[in-house]
Order: structure tokens, then sequence, then C-alpha cells
């Protein structure tokens, strides 16, 4: 019975001793304080990853609406050539325009709290400034997240099936070359 | 005594008592005087008689009151109506009271006294306060008919013009600038495998291109916000 309850003891300090950096790292960025002067300082930082972001999400949205029509008049050519495996590449088309929506929406999204976060009050009240920011930092992976879930769509799913597509005209022109 | 009836006549005679008159004899002037006296007597009582049945006959006070007429809405004005009386009963309401609603009028000018008489008689008129309020309501219910047939009307005319207008607009051919359309047969690019090839390595290119350092976890860190 005394081994079992020693055993017990050493198991449960275990435990503790093994979960106290993990919650002291957890609350490390609410619970540091910020100074007023740190707060100002990163407000500024933040104003100007705001506007790259802000210029990168146009860069973005152009390209996608740019690949979006490209894929789209393929797709269309495709169709009207009575190629076999359409779907494969209507499919592909979908999922690219599916992330590319995606991505728009969470960009959005990441550039209002990056607003939030410059228009937190510092000094007393830096709390405020540090909570939107852990929340715009959330976002920021999300909206990476989503730029590369794109990239992923169209290089993995689109290219392929246009290959494809771009092997069964070979084929096809093969075809009638030989029957003629 | 009366040779023609039992009872005794007492009244006399103007030129010769009937009772006491006894033939003496039988010459003319007996004969003449003799008839003569009948007569007398004959007219004495067919003047009674006369009387008498001038009083069997009911007054018009005695005469029931006639059951009021309900004349229908929209009857013209009714004429007055000519009522006979007995002549004897008119002269008998005359000599009885003066305020009685018809006159006596000689005998001899009879029509221009009804005429009058009618002309003084109250004419009946539609007094009744039912009939024109249902004259109004009927009145009402025909001005509010005839608005709505109007409105009814009108509505039906103007949406017959705001439909012409709209297939007119629909119906107009769209004007295409002859000049600008290609003179011969438009020709859809046909896909190849190499331009197929190329524009799947140029939609590769460009979305590996996409620089994503911005959303770099780098961006938001402390070292970058807090640090120099």
């Amino acid at each position: 019975m005394k081994i079992k309850k020693t055993s017990l003891f050493i198991l449960s300090l275990a435990l503790v001793v093994a979960l106290l950096p993990v919650s002291s790292y957890a609350q490390t960025p609410t619970e540091e304080p910020v100074s007023e002067e740190g707060c100002t300082m990163a407000k500024a930082k933040v104003a100007t990853h705001a506007t790259a972001a802000a210029a990168a999400q146009t860069d973005h949205t152009a390209k996608y609406t740019r690949l979006k029509s490209d894929i789209d008049t393929l797709v269309s050519s495709a169709t009207a050539a009575k190629y076999p495996d359409v779907e494969t590449l209507t499919a592909a088309r979908d999922n690219a325009a599916i992330a590319m929506n995606t991505y728009t929406s969470q960009a959005k999204k990441y550039a209002t709290t990056l607003e939030k976060v410059q228009n937190a009050a510092c000094g007393e009240e830096a709390g405020q400034f540090t909570q939107t920011l852990a929340t715009a930092r959330t976002e920021l992976a999300l909206t990476r997240t989503g730029s590369l879930a794109v990239k992923s769509a169209v290089t993995k799913s689109v290219v392929p099936a246009l290959r494809d597509y771009a092997s069964w005209l070979k084929a096809s022109a093969d075809t009638t070359q030989e029957k003629q | 005594m009366n040779p023609l009836s039992d009872e005794p006549n007492n009244k006399p005679s103007p030129k010769v008592d009937p009772a006491t008159f006894v033939p003496e004899d039988s010459s003319p002037e007996a004969d003449l005087a003799a008839l003569e006296a009948i007569g007398v007597l004959e007219a004495e009582e067919s003047t009674s008689r006369i009387l008498e049945e001038a009083h069997a006959v009911p007054t018009l006070s005695e005469v029931p009151e006639p059951t009021p007429v309900h004349v229908a809405a929209p009857t013209p004005p009714l004429a007055p109506i000519e009522v006979e009386m007995p002549k004897e009963v008119i002269q008998e309401e005359q000599l009885s009271s003066s305020d009685t609603p018809f006159k006596a009028f000689p005998s001899e000018d009879t029509t221009a006294g009804i005429t009058a008489a009618l002309n003084e008689a109250p004419v009946l008129t539609n007094t009744n306060p039912f009939a024109s309020q249902k004259q109004k309501k009927s009145l009402k219910k025909m001005v509010i008919i005839l608005i709505a047939a109007i409105v009814l009307i009108g509505g039906a005319v103007a949406g017959y013009f705001v439909w012409q207008s709209t297939q007119n607009t629909s119906t107009v051919a769209p004007q295409i600038d002859s000049g600008n359309l290609p003179s011969g047969p438009v020709e859809t690019p046909t896909d190849t495998e190499a331009r197929v090839n190329a524009s799947a390595a140029a939609i590769e290119n460009d979305i590996n291109s996409t620089d994503d350092t911005v959303y770099d976890d780098n961006s938001l860190s402390d070292a970058t916000l807090y640090g120099n």
C-alpha cells in the first residue's frame, strides 16, 4: 500500500513538473507586460505589415482572377472538343475556385483584425492590444494556409488535368493523321 | 175625413177642405174642386216621403274613413280623385256644418264646381321618408359603381399601354455597328497539345510565383514587433 501511494505521488508530481513549462509558455503573450513605448512601436510595425498584407491580397486576388479566366477558357474548349475526361478538369477548376474564394475572405478578415490592432489602446489598457494581436497572429496563419491551399489546388489538380487534356489532344491528333 | 187615407188630416186645404168636402151634387164645378183637393193631398204625401228618405241616407261624418294608401317611391304625383256624392248629402252637410271639406255647388254649374273643388283639394305627394332614403342609397350605390367602373377601365387602359410599351422595348432590335464586325467567319482557336501545355506551364509558374512571405509568422512575432 505504501509503495502504491508513493508511486502515485511521484507520478502526479512528475506530471505537474512536465505541464508547468507548457502552461507558462502558453500564457506568455497575454501575461507579458507591454510597456506603452513598446506598444506604440509595435503598432507602427503592424501598420507597415498591414500595408504589405493589403498589397499582397490585391496581388493574389488579381492573379487568381486571371488564372480563373485562363482555366475557364481551357475547360470550355475541352468541352467543345468533346474531351472525355472533362469532368476531372471541371472538378479541378471548381476546387481551385473554392480555395481562391476562401483565401479572399480570410485575407479580408485578417486586414480587419490588423486594423483593430492598430486602433487598440496602449498604456493601462495594453491588454486590449495584446489580445487583438493574438487574434491577428491566428488569422495570419489562416491566411497563409489559404494562399497555400490555392497553390496546391492549382499545381496539384488543375495543371495535371490540363496536361492530361494536352495528352488527349496529341493522341487524337495522331489518330487523325493516321486516318488521313 | 180624407177619403184616400184612414188617418185624419188636420191640415186645411188652401182652397177646399178635403175633410169637410162633401160633394153635394155632380155638377162639373164640384168635380173639378174634388180633383183639386186630391192633387193637393198627393203632393203633401210625396213631400213627406222624400224627407223620410233623406233622413235615412248616411251623412258624410258616418262614412268610414279610407285606409291609407302607400304609394310607390318614384310614381308621379297623383291626380285628384273625383268623389261622387249624393246631392242630398252634399246639401245636408252644407246645412249642418260649414267646416266640411266638400262644398255644395249649384246644380246648374256642376262641372265648374267640381273642377274648382278638385283644384282646391290637397294633392297627394310622395312624402315617405323611407322612400327618399332608399333613393339616396340607390344614388350612392350608382355613384360608387360608376367610379369603380371608371377606375377599372382606366386601369385596364393604362395596363394595356404599359404592356405595349414593354413589348416595344423588348422587341427593339439591338443596334449593331456592322463596321466593327469581321468580314469573314470567326475562327474559334482550336486547342493543340502544345498550346494547352504552354497554358498549363504558364499557370503553374504564375501560381508558384505568388509571394507569401508577407504571411510568415515572423511578420507579427514578438521579435519583429518589440525588437530593434
